[in-house]
């Protein structure tokens, strides 16, 4: 198992219910599902350099998630100078859930609460896979 | 397995089992007819593959997520028409594919199936473009509404009112969704693109699309007969919010009465025209 | 002589700070502003987008007033503004709001309760006030006129 911790980023935009369950998700994963294995931090610090969240994402494992096909949270933490070990967009889940589409960017709603269930099982499993050195 | 026509370019992940599975796949194709570009060779000598690769359909088989199969391709500007996820399979049949590098015999047995599955329902191979056409750079006109800048071709496109476009060329169009309705719709999720050989009337359903906000129809600006269907689009909808009026094309169309249909259609400029008043008006409506 | 035009609208943006909770209320003032009090005037920006080099973004927060609402001491949101963009005509801190107020408890980043509602709607006010000025003042054209 590694000793490295994980970094859960998300875009966080505003303009957008997806950024929305992607930030949600985020909270779960790091808050309940994983809490003494993965964090977040605030993007904007990597691309105003600030040096606690650099040394973060050098030091340690780092998730993108992002709301849209603009990927701010990848692109921001590869100008850090780090591709993250793993990417993903909400749209990849909502792909799969045509359903469960979140409503607003205030309240997500009933299907992008359910969404973010499925979204934070499934990133929870994946980071278990990365500490494990998986897939 | 079926693999004629093919250009078959895998991963070569060695510190997985998924990438060992992606190889194996790759060589079962080539036992089946199609050809092979080695990954590593392909990075060091581009030129090594052009005829295989311009004989072929390119299929990119990557073995996780890393995706370094699909992101060589898209590096080399290779028009991938099919893409496979040894992982994303394997987790679809809920298998979890191991930590060895070496391919279990079981699984190996049971993604091949799959994929034997698959290729024997690949949609009949569409008719292509002859080579050139859709080719040229496109100039674009824009305008900017509060933060939010609309971009209009400024030549060579029809437009119908329902914000959807026809680029003609000779005797064919490719049609698709303006940059409006990809602002408005949000994030696109799902392309149903319509079967090749339909006949379209203008103004028919020529493909189905759902964004993260709502789910619309591509309504066809041109009457014909449809010859090909961006397949990339199906595997990455969003490719019509970046790029919405060239990587973004829906459909392909063989015309069947342009000279009639244009009468209907708004050119670029009157197009643009159009949306400057309707977004105009929009704003009015919904903030008074 | 040539004549100004006015700006039609104000530009808000909000930090993204996922790390604190006053991040997500930051966030969720702003959304309400342009909702709710001040619709098709208050323009969000998108912090993520803004510095990713969005031009949409950037451009438009060097043509319209631009309040930044910041969550922590780091200013994100007004710093960016100043990196990419110039001039920022008003900048909130949420902290040194919550001291003024006298809010003292903890408040939660993720499951947001009554007390962060209320905040939220406290600040919305703030943010839609400030708006009212530039209003008021002509600063940024009303928009019904005459």
């Amino acid at each position: 198992m590694s000793d490295k911790k994980v970094y859960v980023i998300p875009c966080s935009g505003i303009g957008k219910a997806s950024a929305s369950v992607g930030r949600d998700a985020t909270y779960r994963v790091v808050e309940d599902l994983l809490p003494d294995k993965a964090d977040t931090l605030c993007l904007a610090l990597l691309t105003l350099e600030d040096k606690d969240a650099q040394d973060k994402v050098r030091d340690n494992y780092v998730v993108a998630i992002d709301g849209c096909a603009k990927d701010c949270a990848r692109k921001n933490v590869e100008a850090a100078g780090k591709a993250p070990e793993i990417a993903h967009r909400v749209q990849d889940y909502l792909k799969k859930h045509k359903d469960l589409k979140p409503e607003a960017v205030l309240d997500i709603g009933e299907g992008g609460r359910k969404l973010v269930d499925i979204m934070s099982e499934e990133l929870a499993g994946e980071i278990e896979d990365l500490l494990e050195g998986g897939d | 397995m079926k693999g004629e026509g093919k250009v078959v370019l895998p991963c070569n992940g060695l510190d997985k089992e998924a990438g060992a599975l992606a190889r194996e796949a790759a060589l079962r194709l080539v036992d089946g007819g199609a050809k092979l570009v080695c990954p590593v060779l392909f990075q060091r000598n581009p030129t090594r593959y052009e005829k295989e690769i311009g004989a072929g359909e390119l299929l990119v088989i990557d073995g996780c997520k890393t995706g370094c199969a699909s992101k060589l391709a898209k590096e080399k500007g290779l028009k991938i028409a099919s893409r496979l996820n040894v992982s994303e399979m394997l987790k679809e049949m809920g298998i979890k594919s191991g930590k060895a590098p070496l391919p279990d015999p079981e699984r190996l047995t049971r993604l091949l199936a799959a994929l034997e599955d698959l290729s024997e329902g690949e949609t009949k191979r569409t008719e292509d473009a002859p080579p050139g056409l859709f080719a040229a750079d496109v100039e674009m006109n824009e305008f900017t509404e509060g933060k939010f800048i609309f971009r209009v071709p400024n030549a060579g496109y029809f437009f119908n009112e329902n914000d959807c476009w026809a680029r003609v060329e000779g005797k064919r169009a490719r049609l698709g969704v303006s940059d409006y309705v990809q602002q408005s719709a949000s994030d696109m999720v799902f392309f149903e693109p319509p079967e090749v050989g339909k006949e379209l009337e203008q103004f028919d359903d020529a493909g189905a699309l759902e964004s993260t906000k709502t789910a619309l129809d591509i309504i066809s600006p041109v009457s014909g007969r449809v010859m090909a269907v961006n397949r990339e689009l199906v595997e990455a909808p969003e490719l019509i919010n970046q790029d919405p009026y060239i990587s973004g094309w829906a459909v392909e169309v063989e015309l069947a009465d342009f000279e009639s249909d244009r009468g209907l259609l708004m050119d670029c400029d009157t197009y643009l025209a159009y949306l400057k008043d309707k977004v105009k008006k929009e704003n009015a409506e919904r903030y008074g | 002589m040539a004549l100004k035009t006015r700006p039609k609208y104000v530009g808000v943006l909000s930090c993204s700070g996922e790390e604190e909770p006053e991040g997500t209320i930051a966030r969720n003032a702003v959304r309400l502003v342009m909702e709710k009090y001040h619709p098709g005037v208050a323009v969000s920006l998108c912090l993520p987008l803004y510095l990713a080099g969005d031009e949409g973004e950037q451009d438009f927060a060097k043509k319209v007033p631009v309040i930044t609402v910041d969550g922590c001491e780091k200013a994100c949101a007004r710093l960016s503004t100043e990196k990419y963009s110039g001039e920022v005509r008003d900048a909130i801190d949420i902290r040194a709001l919550l001291r003024e107020w006298g809010v003292e408890e903890r408040l939660s980043r993720s499951h947001p309760g009554e007390l962060e509602r209320e905040l939220t709607e406290r600040l919305a006010l703030e943010i839609a006030r400030k708006i009212d000025d530039m209003l008021d003042s002509g600063e940024v054209e009303p928009r019904h006129e005459g």
